[in-house]
């Protein structure tokens, strides 16, 4: 063969021998920066929370929950029968507000839907997957707070998800209730606090009082799935 | 005949015809104790090897190569089509049903498993065994058990229901709090196949590195020289770089080598861990590891056969090596016929009702044809063996070794189908029949198999340069003519 | 679960009046059910559809989908909520459903006012709390997109134009104002048989309005000859109410009293009672019959013979039995005269405690005798009671078609029914229909009756309806609405009211009208409203049954030995004997894919109406199941695809009637093959002296069972797992009272059953955990009550939202019910003896050490801490390594999204996103059968049997709210509720009190597979048989 091609043979550079360490740090890091970008962009913390879409009448909890201090149960009064804390209907806006503000813009609306009787349709903001099955009358009953799902709705003038609502998240609570467990009778309470602050000892000893079972019977499959 | 000049050699550059001894069939199967049998023959030196390897993949594309990628790669075609259609409208395309769950795809993915044996095998056992006469073949057995396994990694993906999940086979944090569940073989599986396709990637990969150096060196385009110049790392040839490779070499053999037995065991365990009558038997690890390393000899003979011929390789890979591989072919056929017994034997010997009928069913049931069609291709077959002119006729050897592949996928039809169809309650007794996409995928894993071993053939070395270099002896060095870096590469060690 | 436990008495009602008359609540209501108008339903968009929902409850478990951020979703709320609504709750409303002039009493549960499964009403003599598998799947007629949504006129050119309910009734207002100046002259009505009083009532009023309109009955299964049998016996129109639980023997002649009697679910309810062997009860059952009927399939003896012979059979019992009048001996074959010597025996033994049950399809002197025999025995007034037969003011559809004929018939009303499909064909009903100038039919669907008539109307399903009806024995229930029309239907009554140009035509006030008369109430308007709300409330009215009589046998049997011998003659031809399908009755609920898709309890095949061969006529005529004959009866012939089939009588070829329908909508049409055309109105019974002969072309039937051909080794292999005839086989057992050291109940129930040999002892290792925290969830299911009558296969469809798949993919052998009702036959099918049959209920049986979880690599399915054997949807990866895993198969997988396919069409692929192809792609009318309880699973998953956990949640829910513990029988499983012969029991086996315990401790209780130490926690008990003793003398 013609001596040429030893001349034209490919050989790296010499600045080649610097791109060596240069790959193995940028491999590195991105072999530990990829997965946890990742891990945090698709975690419902990220994705979920925070979620307030704009409602069809601008109801603000704040007010009515908060400054004025109605119960939640006054609206959502199926709460502790039934699995769905049912959205009021609107005869229940209009028990006080067939009085109070009533000509107010946003009253109108709600009254129309009265006289028309066609619903207000708001938007659902806390929505699990289907697959998932919520009883708020099973949460509610045992000592868990509006609060520890919802947030301090009372402090939302827009109502937005306050928590991921993630599997992992529900476990938190199914694996140690006691760390959550408040009295029933201070469920809607959003202020809530453990009298002597320490919310263990309370826990457990209502969990012995509403016979919460165990942890491995809590994280039961069937517990959620149907 | 007359030792190549290197004027011969220069005209071989150009497409003139190669020289008889590239063509001629040398009998080189004598086991005479006062001569060592030469490993390459038509005393072709260094240089020579050099150039008929190397020239294969230098010369222009022939039209025969052409025809036959095209075939392949419109079969690879076909299954990319069939796979959209798949995951567009769900595995029911499939034959599979609610009796017999799994099917084609899993038979598919334990033939490729199997095939994938051969290759480390002989790069990796014979290796530390000192056996020379791998060199000629190792490479593209390697090759071969790449693409294979290539082909059987797709089928568990797809198989599942739903593939757009499958990653939950992994173990990583998820917002489930779920892991997998490590008692399952299918989730051994993933871990045995992923290494041992890793693995052997690498091995096949870090043998390459000095050829592919040879190719760089002689390579004219410019794009061939940097992309070989980057595949080869910037191999020099250097005594460091010879000693650095070999250590690595060595190291990555001793690796490989468990893992060509585990990786079979593994797969064998998907079966043999389960309750079902004709799997739930302990012999299965063995007799699936002796069965692979048979089918996959079949397919090296099946790929080697043609190839030699075609290419002109026939002084590298001798009658020697060929019939080194039908010897193996041999003892591991007679390995699975053992087994096949053996698997009859226990079930009439456990008294098990349902242990029995399933054997029984197997033999004499409505999937009896393809038992003895298996019986036929596994068990008798490779008897014509025992002939020494059989093992020594390319084309007999050949018709024996396609025999062998037919009856390894018959094997695990036999093992999947007749043992789901039939179990324990007559009530569900149910049968199986293979839609045309069932048909499609399999010839489609086949395109796609033959499809990377063309690509293979034409652009990286068939054959070891440097090994077989190694093994020819120190006289046929010294006629040496040229003494370009190629030779002088393979002569360092 | 009666509603009493729902809620206090006076309260839903009120809400369900608003429903009825409130008209705001109406117009909400038809709002948030857009099928109500058609034409918007086609082009509503999806989102729109979700907020009509009320409230995206109704969405609960719809589709699988994963962790993206859902779709957004609207809460529409009530503007008004109805008292005592409360959003998400079950309700449950009694009413009741007619079919063949019975009315069985139910208890429909709905959620947000969408009726999604039914019960049977505890309460209601005809029900006793069960339902058959038809009863169950009219839930999915409701939604059924295929139903009629609009009146249609036929114009003058002959093309039938889309019209408006306004334009019927003006057309009808002025047309039959005329007819009544005419009295109602050349006025004509034909419906089905009712005995609804409202029903009844309004014939009266229309009668009254139009004094010479003419009324006529047709159902293609008439009781003609069981009335004309009690009048040769006694001398009047009697009613038979049979009392098996206090019979020792029972022979049923041609009578498939658990399978077509109006009264089946209670004849099985009492039969079943009366088989415990570990109780020391223990009753026998012979069977006579014609074709194998699921009574004669759990007979102990059964005689298999051509209908014409049955006659001389029962004759020459009658004479065994010294009957008046009965002289002369009829000669019978030898196999006969083996079985009439041993039934009489076992009658004389039996005495007053015996019982002959006759079917209608028998000839009237077959009823004759029997009603004599039972006398004779003493029976009368102890296992049979009589009440009148209510009297039928109405002509026959020969009479009708004679009179159409004579040009008689100007304006004839068809009140549902089908007679253009299902009329004898000798009177070619549907050539004369064509030429009344005026018809106007009132039909579910548009069918191929409504195709012939000028006029034709939608009928409201009967969960649209407010109705009444009176049970077998004449019981009462009012029927009440669950939803409103969807399409627009009205009630035959709302029809006839408006025809009489009557003010009230209201349904409600309809039925209220007639109910002052027939509900018993004291005077005044206070205590009616009481009876009335209680009459809603409880579903059923006390003290309204018939009463009973004790008729006089008039004059002596006639002693015929020479009409009898005549049957003899058509020997070496077949008979033709014509059945209802048992799975879509007369035809009438061919569009229904959940019937469909039902096995046929003996054939197993589904979407078919195989004709029935015995395996000797087979052989004869050198045909195998799945070829194609061509059956001839004089001049008329038909060809079907013929299934062999053991027990099926020599010389008798079985077709089912109601398949082949050309108008049933886009499930029923063209399934099967239409045999009516066979069929005249001389052989309604069976057809003598027909002709088959083979086509030589094959067809292929879809079954869930033998999808092989069996070789030797399968049958030998199948007899040692089922067991020989008469003996215990690897996987089913039986036992005889001897084996509790009794014969005929005389038992002391001590057990001496050869009992499990401690595979289980033999384990290696220890059980990870006993599952008992708190409970212990088992079930068992008692193959000895087990009548394979697929109630609940279909039960668990509704309740579970199981998919229909077609029939290519159940020949594919991939049908999703998660119940499979296994049939053996043992003993030699060659051979004239009849096989005995056992049903075998399988399901996920919940083992507790569960091969299926040990291989899913993705823990998709677990066990709970109450030992479920939960199965995770939307984990699942599909890789049906536990459907391998699983000895029972029991597990189905989603090979494809079958929810979003039409069972009649292959698969299509789906671009989107895999899971939201159900929400995007399945019918919106459809989607409302869905029980929200539940998920739908998605293509890709693998699903089972799961114990009806989401019951189980609702009764723990309920209870724990308030702080108590679950109490056995507060979870009632799907199957265990509708099971007729309480063969079901679940409950918590930890419970020493349980009644599932108690039956798990029971002698007969096995696991199934037991050698694999699976150990299940669904034990079967053994199968019971009481063969009369063998060394017995005449």
């Amino acid at each position: 063969m013609q001596p040429a091609s030893g001349t034209r043979r490919f050989v790296f550079p010499r600045w080649a021998n610097y791109l060596l360490p240069a790959i193995v740090i940028v491999g590195a890091g991105a072999g530990l920066y990829i997965p946890v970008l990742l891990g945090l962009a698709g975690s419902p913390r990220t994705t979920d929370v925070g979620y307030a879409p704009v409602q069809p009448v601008a109801f603000s909890h704040a007010t009515h929950a908060g400054r004025l201090g109605i119960d939640c149960a006054y609206c959502h009064n199926t709460v502790f029968e039934a699995a769905y804390a049912a959205i009021p209907p609107t005869q229940t806006c209009l028990n006080c507000h067939a009085a109070i503000q009533a000509e107010h813009s946003e009253i109108l609306k709600v009254r129309e839907s009265a006289v028309t009787g066609m619903p207000i349709e708001w938007v659902r903001v806390h929505n699990l997957p289907d697959h998932a099955y919520f009883d708020h009358s099973a949460h509610v009953n045992k000592g868990i707070g509006c609060v520890s799902c919802h947030g301090r709705i009372d402090r939302m003038e827009i109502v937005a998800q306050a928590e991921p609502l993630s599997m992992g998240w529900c476990l938190e609570c199914h694996r140690e209730p006691e760390r959550f467990l408040r009295p029933v009778e201070e469920v809607t309470n959003m202020a809530w606090e453990p009298p002597d602050g320490d919310q263990l000892a309370l826990g457990r000893r209502l969990k012995e009082l509403y016979e919460i079972r165990e942890p491995r019977y809590m994280s039961s499959c069937t517990r959620c799935h149907r | 005949m007359t030792p190549p000049t290197a004027t011969a050699h220069d005209e071989l550059r150009g497409n003139e015809p190669m020289p008889r001894y590239r063509t001629a069939e040398i009998d080189n199967t004598g086991d005479d104790p006062r001569q060592r049998a030469p490993l390459v023959l038509g005393n072709a030196d260094y240089t020579a090897v050099t150039e008929d390897v190397c020239s294969i993949n230098e010369r222009g594309t022939p039209r025969a190569w052409w025809v036959a990628f095209f075939i392949a790669s419109s079969f690879t075609g076909m299954f990319v089509v069939l796979l959209g259609y798949l995951f567009t409208t769900g595995v029911g395309v499939w034959g599979n049903n609610n009796q017999v769950s799994w099917a084609f795809p899993i038979i598919n993915f334990v033939f490729w498993v199997g095939i994938g044996h051969a290759g480390t095998l002989i790069s990796a056992i014979l290796f530390l065994f000192r056996q020379k006469w791998r060199t000629s073949i190792n490479r593209f057995a390697e090759a071969m058990t790449i693409f294979a396994v290539t082909c059987a990694g797709i089928f568990p993906l797809i198989h599942v229901g739903r593939p757009w999940v499958i990653f939950w086979m992994f173990p990583y944090p998820n917002q489930m709090e779920m892991w997998p569940q490590f008692r399952s073989p299918l989730l051994w599986d993933v871990f045995a196949v992923t290494t041992y396709a890793t693995v052997s990637l690498l091995f096949w990969y870090v043998g390459m590195v000095p050829d592919l150096a040879t190719l760089r060196d002689r390579a004219r385009g410019r794009v061939a020289q940097l992309l070989y110049g980057i595949a080869s790392l910037g191999w020099t040839g250097s005594s460091r770089h010879w000693q650095r490779f070999e250590k690595a070499y060595l190291l990555l053999a001793a690796l490989a080598t468990p893992l060509v037995l585990s990786v079979h065991s593994v797969v064998s365990f998907d079966f043999a861990v389960s309750q079902l009558p004709g799997w739930h038997t302990t012999i299965f690890p063995p007799y699936f590891v002796a069965g692979a390393v048979f089918g996959g000899f079949a397919m090296v003979i099946t790929l080697a056969v043609p190839a030699r011929q075609y290419f002109g390789l026939k002084h590298l890979i001798t009658l020697r090596h060929l019939e080194n591989m039908n010897k193996i072919m041999l003892a591991t056929g007679l390995i699975v016929g053992y087994a096949y017994l053996v698997e009859f034997f226990t079930a009439w010997y456990s008294g098990h009702h349902y242990e029995q009928y399933a054997f029984l069913n197997r033999a004499l049931g409505p999937y009896a044809p393809a038992f003895w069609l298996m019986i036929l291709c596994n068990v008798v077959a490779p008897q014509f063996l025992w002939s020494k002119r059989v093992r020594t006729s390319p084309w007999a050897m050949f018709a024996v070794a396609m025999f062998i592949n037919v009856g390894m996928w018959l094997e695990r039809f036999v093992i999947v189908v007749s043992s789901l169809h039939r179990d324990f309650l007559p009530a569900n007794w149910s049968h199986f029949t293979p839609t045309w996409v069932d048909i499609g995928m399999l010839a489609g894993s086949f395109g796609l198999f033959f499809t990377l071993f063309l690509l293979f053939c034409r652009f990286l070395p068939m054959v070891a340069m440097a090994e077989v270099k190694a093994v020819m002896p120190a006289d046929a060095a010294r006629t040496a003519g040229g003494t370009h870096a190629a030779s002088a590469a393979g002569g360092a060690s | 679960m009666s509603p009493m436990t729902e809620r206090p008495r006076d309260d839903y009602w009120l809400s369900l009046e608003h429903l009825a008359r409130d008209p705001e609540l109406c117009a909400r209501i038809r709002d948030e059910f857009p099928g109500y108008d058609p034409a918007a339903l086609a082009e509503m968009p999806r989102r729109r559809f979700l907020r009509l929902m009320g409230g995206a409850m109704a969405l609960a478990g719809l589709t699988l989908s994963g962790c993206r951020r859902y779709p957004a979703e609207r809460l529409a709320p009530h503007a008004r909520r109805p008292e005592e609504r409360v959003p998400g709750a079950l309700e449950r409303y009694a009413t009741g459903f007619e079919i063949d002039g019975a009315t069985t009493g139910l208890l429909v549960t709905t959620h947000d006012g969408r009726p999604i499964k039914i019960e049977g009403n505890p309460l209601h003599p005809d029900s006793l709390g069960a339902t058959d598998g038809i009863t169950q799947a009219t839930v999915l007629d409701l939604y059924d997109p295929d139903r009629s949504r609009w009146p249609v006129e036929m114009t003058a050119a002959g093309e039938r134009r889309r019209r408006g309910w306004d334009q019927f009734d003006h057309f009808a207002g002025a047309h039959f104002r005329a007819l009544r100046a005419l009295g109602g002259g050349g006025l004509a009505f034909l419906c089905g048989r009712s005995t609804s009083p409202t029903s009844l009532a309004m014939r009266a009023r229309l009668r009254e309005v139009f004094p010479r309109c003419r009324w006529y009955e047709h159902e293609p299964f008439d009781a003609a000859a069981r009335i004309e049998g009690s009048r040769l016996a006694f001398g009047r129109a009697l009613r038979p109410i049979y009392r098996l639980h206090r019979a020792a023997v029972i022979a049923a002649i041609d009578a498939d009293l658990f399978g077509s009697h109006p009264a089946k679910l209670r004849h099985a309810s009492e039969w079943a009672a009366a088989r415990k062997p570990e109780a020391g009860r223990m009753n026998r059952l012979w069977s006579i019959e014609s074709e194998l009927s699921i009574t004669g399939s759990v007979a102990d003896h059964r005689l298999a013979q051509r209908p014409g012979r049955i006659e001389a059979i029962v004759q020459e019992l009658a004479r065994r039995l010294a009957v008046a009048g009965v002289t002369d001996a009829v000669p019978l074959d030898d196999r006969e005269t083996r079985f009439v010597d041993r039934l009489a025996a076992d009658l004389r033994v039996a005495g007053a405690a015996s019982l002959i049950t006759v079917g209608d399809a028998a000839a009237p002197r077959v009823h004759e005798l029997a009603h004599r025999i039972n006398a004779a025995l003493g029976a009368l007034g102890q296992t049979v009671e009589f009440v009148e037969e209510p009297a039928r003011e109405a002509g026959t559809i020969a009479e009708l078609a004679r009179e159409i004929e004579s040009r008689s018939v100007e304006t004839l009303v068809i009140l549902d029914g089908n007679p253009g499909f299902d009329a004898p064909a000798d009177l070619g009903l549907a050539a004369h229909i064509g030429r009344v100038p005026t018809t106007i039919r009132l039909g579910l669907y548009d069918d191929e009756t409504s195709a012939l008539c000028t006029w034709h109307v939608p009928r409201a399903h009967f969960l649209e309806s407010w109705s009444d009806g009176r049970a077998w024995d004449g019981a009462v229930s009012i029927g009440q609405p669950l939803i409103l029309p969807l399409h627009d239907g009205r009630t035959d009554a709302e029809l006839l009211a408006g025809l009489a140009g009557d003010a009230t035509r209201s349904g409600y006030d309809l039925v209220r009208r007639t109910a002052r008369d027939v509900i018993p109430h004291e005077e005044g308007d206070a205590a009616f409203e009481r009876a009335w709300r209680r009459a809603l409330h409880d579903g059923v009215v006390e003290r309204t049954a018939w009463p009973r009589v004790e008729p006089e046998l008039v004059g002596a049997a006639r002693s015929t030995a020479s009409e009898v011998a005549v049957a003899e003659g058509a020997t070496g031809r077949l008979d033709v004997v014509f059945r209802r399908d048992p799975r879509l009755h007369d035809g009438r609920f061919a569009n229904n894919a959940w019937l469909q898709e039902t096995p046929d309890p003996m054939t197993k095949v589904t979407w078919d109406n195989p004709a029935l061969l015995s395996v000797r006529d087979a052989g004869r005529l050198g045909v195998r199941t799945g070829d194609v004959v061509r059956v001839s009866v004089d001049d008329r012939s038909v060809e079907l695809p013929v299934f062999v089939l053991p027990g099926q009588p020599e010389g008798v070829l079985g077709v089912r009637l109601g398949s082949g329908r050309a108008a049933a909508g886009r499930i029923g049409n063209g399934v099967g093959f239409d045999a009516y055309p066979l069929r005249t109105s001389a052989t309604l019974a069976f057809a003598g002296n027909a002709t088959v002969e083979s086509t030589g072309r094959r067809y292929d039937l879809a079954s869930t069972q033998d999808h092989h051909v069996m070789d030797t080794f399968a049958r030998q292999a199948t007899e040692k797992r089922v067991g020989p005839r008469g003996e215990s086989g690897k996987v089913v057992r039986e036992v005889t009272p001897a084996d509790f050291g009794g014969d005929a109940g005389l038992g002391d129930g001590e057990a001496s059953v050869p009992r499990a040999d401690g595979h289980d002892r033999a384990r290696i290792f220890d059980p990870p955990s006993q599952f008992n925290e708190p409970h212990a969830w088992g079930m068992t299911i008692d193959m000895s009550s087990c009548i394979g009558c697929n109630a609940c296969v279909t039960a668990c469809q509704a309740e579970n939202n199981i998919p229909v798949v077609g029939k290519e993919e159940v020949a594919r052998n991939r049908e999703m019910h998660w119940i499979r009702i296994d049939r053996y036959f043992k003993g030699d099918p060659e051979s004239d003896e009849s096989p005995d049959v056992v049903h075998q209920p399988v399901m996920c049986v919940h083992c507790e050490n569960a091969p299926c979880e040990q291989v899913c690599p993705v823990a998709a399915t677990v066990h709970d801490t109450e030992g479920l054997n939960t199965m995770v949807y939307n984990r699942c990866i599909g890789t049906r390594y536990c459907a391998n895993n699983c000895p029972y198969k029991v597990r189905r997988f989603n090979y494809f999204d079958y929810h979003s396919k039409e069972p009649g069409e292959p698969a299509r692929p789906w671009a989107g996103m895999p899971d939201s192809q159900q929400l995007i792609s399945v019918d919106e009318v459809k989607r409302m059968v869905f029980n929200p309880d539940v998920t739908v699973r998605m293509r890709g998953v693998m699903e089972k049997c799961t114990y009806c956990v989401q019951r189980i949640q609702r009764a723990r829910i309920d209870r724990r709210r308030r702080g108590e513990e679950i109490r056995d029988g507060d979870i009632v499983t799907a199957c265990q509720q509708v099971c007729p012969t309480q063969a079901i029991v679940f409950g918590d086996i930890g419970d020493p009190d349980s009644r599932v315990r108690a039956l798990q401790e029971s002698p007969r209780a096995y696991p199934v597979l037991e050698e694999l130490g699976v150990r299940p926690r669904t034990l079967h008990l053994a199968k019971a048989r009481n063969p009369a003793k063998v060394d017995f003398e005449p």
